[in-house]
């Protein structure tokens, strides 16, 4: 297993997860360090769904609020300042009505339940819905509703569309 | 499928139109609700309105988002790769040359073994026995003794996942007030074994088992979910009452 290959190939996409499941990037920098951790030293059995599984043992050190001291130490030295994607170098009024903006998205994320900002999210991530069901213990067949449920929730709080989806 | 397809209802159930927009439903059931959407404006209205929802949705996620620091994963995955050293299998297969050689070249420890040699099968057995820990699991105890495991669950809704039913054999859960869930193998027993998963238990099991398995959970725990043979066979809230559920492993999987 090439660990240096996997962390090219999926670290940047479970960042972004937990980023947006926390609203913490620092808190999701270490979760997804923990999560790679364990695959180093314990990988899964089962590498088909390595992707998937990566994701779960993230979440569920989130979930955990675990946090390794001996690991978080190494992180600390290399720390730098945290650069938005979307502008590295934004104006101040652009960077303030950025910060607005993601404490708003982050309010909504955070008044939706854990099940459905887990669902949506990993929906973004392009998981499928058996793999969104394996997550979060459900059947396949039903994730279809929980999504439009959860979206639902997600665009009243976000004023995405005033068009109600019942 | 729902109950439009089945011409019960007018219009499509918003899980369809999600399904159909993932491509997540069969070739029969998106044939079907294509059929529909072409002829119902309500329900391409809808599928509009959620494909636009999830659009916007999307746009937001993005403009949240940070940029990880790469250099420094990369030097973290260097820092926390097992040394060669540390690798299971090498470690295994030090130790099989090292008794191999002490066993055939040793006499007194060849006398020994020889002595010993129906001791050692036992506690082999029993090692293939005892329960696996999941990396998802963080707070899996030391096993108190082989086929028994405890440790604290880390979601609320607890996953039992049965990989086959049996000949013979049950399974008792009971939800009472404790922290840790608990669980042992009982009764005639084979090669059945525990493994502790991200959300809940995996008992992995044959079909000539005749073993029974006994759980204590959580009664804090919102939901349980009994899955045998890949199928849900009992979902059940559990409100903070103690509760006792028997489940029949040779029986055929409730509705």
């Amino acid at each position: 297993m090439d660990l240096e290959q996997l962390f090219r190939e999926h670290h940047a996409a479970l960042f972004r997860y937990l980023t947006r499941l926390t609203g913490e990037p620092d808190l999701a920098e270490d979760a997804a360090q923990e999560a790679f951790a364990r695959l180093a030293e314990r990988p899964p059995r089962d590498d088909g769904h390595l992707r998937a599984w990566l994701f779960q043992v993230a979440t569920n050190v989130v979930r955990d609020g675990h946090r390794s001291g001996r690991r978080r130490l190494a992180l600390v030295e290399e720390r730098r300042d945290r650069v938005p994607m979307a502008d590295p170098s934004p104006s101040p009024d652009v960077a303030v009505e950025r910060e607005e903006l993601r404490a708003h998205v982050r309010r909504a994320l955070e008044q939706l339940s854990e099940r459905d900002r887990t669902i949506l999210l990993m929906r973004e991530e392009g998981f499928s819905h058996a793999e969104i069901a394996r997550a979060v213990g459900t059947s396949t067949k039903s994730v279809g509703t929980l999504i439009a449920r959860a979206l639902n929730r997600a665009a009243k709080l976000l004023n995405l569309d005033r068009e109600d989806l019942a | 499928m729902t109950d439009v397809v089945e011409h019960h209802s007018p219009h499509l159930e918003d899980g369809d139109l999600v399904r159909h927009l993932d491509g997540a439903s069969d070739h029969a059931e998106q044939a079907l609700v294509e059929q529909h959407l072409h002829d119902c404006a309500v329900c391409r209205n809808r599928l509009s309105v959620i494909r636009r929802n999830a659009s916007g949705l999307s746009a937001l996620l993005q403009a949240m988002d940070y940029e990880p620091s790469a250099d420094f994963t990369l030097r973290s995955a260097r820092l926390y790769r097992p040394a060669p050293w540390q690798r299971t299998w090498m470690r295994v297969a030090a130790l099989i040359v090292l008794g191999v050689g002490l066993a055939t070249t040793v006499r007194p420890v060849r006398a020994w073994l020889a002595d010993r040699w129906h001791d050692i099968r036992v506690l082999v057995e029993r090692n293939e026995r005892a329960p696996v820990s999941h990396p998802g699991s963080t707070a899996l105890d030391t096993p108190a003794s082989p086929g028994t495991i405890t440790f604290v669950p880390t979601t609320d809704v607890f996953l039992i996942q049965v990989t086959t039913r049996q000949e013979q054999g049950s399974m008792t859960v009971r939800a009472a007030e404790v922290d840790r869930v608990s669980a042992s193998i009982e009764g005639p027993t084979r090669d059945e074994n525990l493994v502790v998963l991200p959300t809940g238990l995996r008992i992995q099991n044959g079909r000539a088992s005749g073993a029974n398995y006994r759980l204590t959970v959580p009664r804090t725990l919102a939901l349980l979910l009994v899955e045998i043979d890949g199928a849900i066979v009992m979902r059940r809230p559990l409100r903070g009452q103690d509760d006792t559920v028997e489940i029949d492993l040779a029986s055929r999987p409730l509705p």
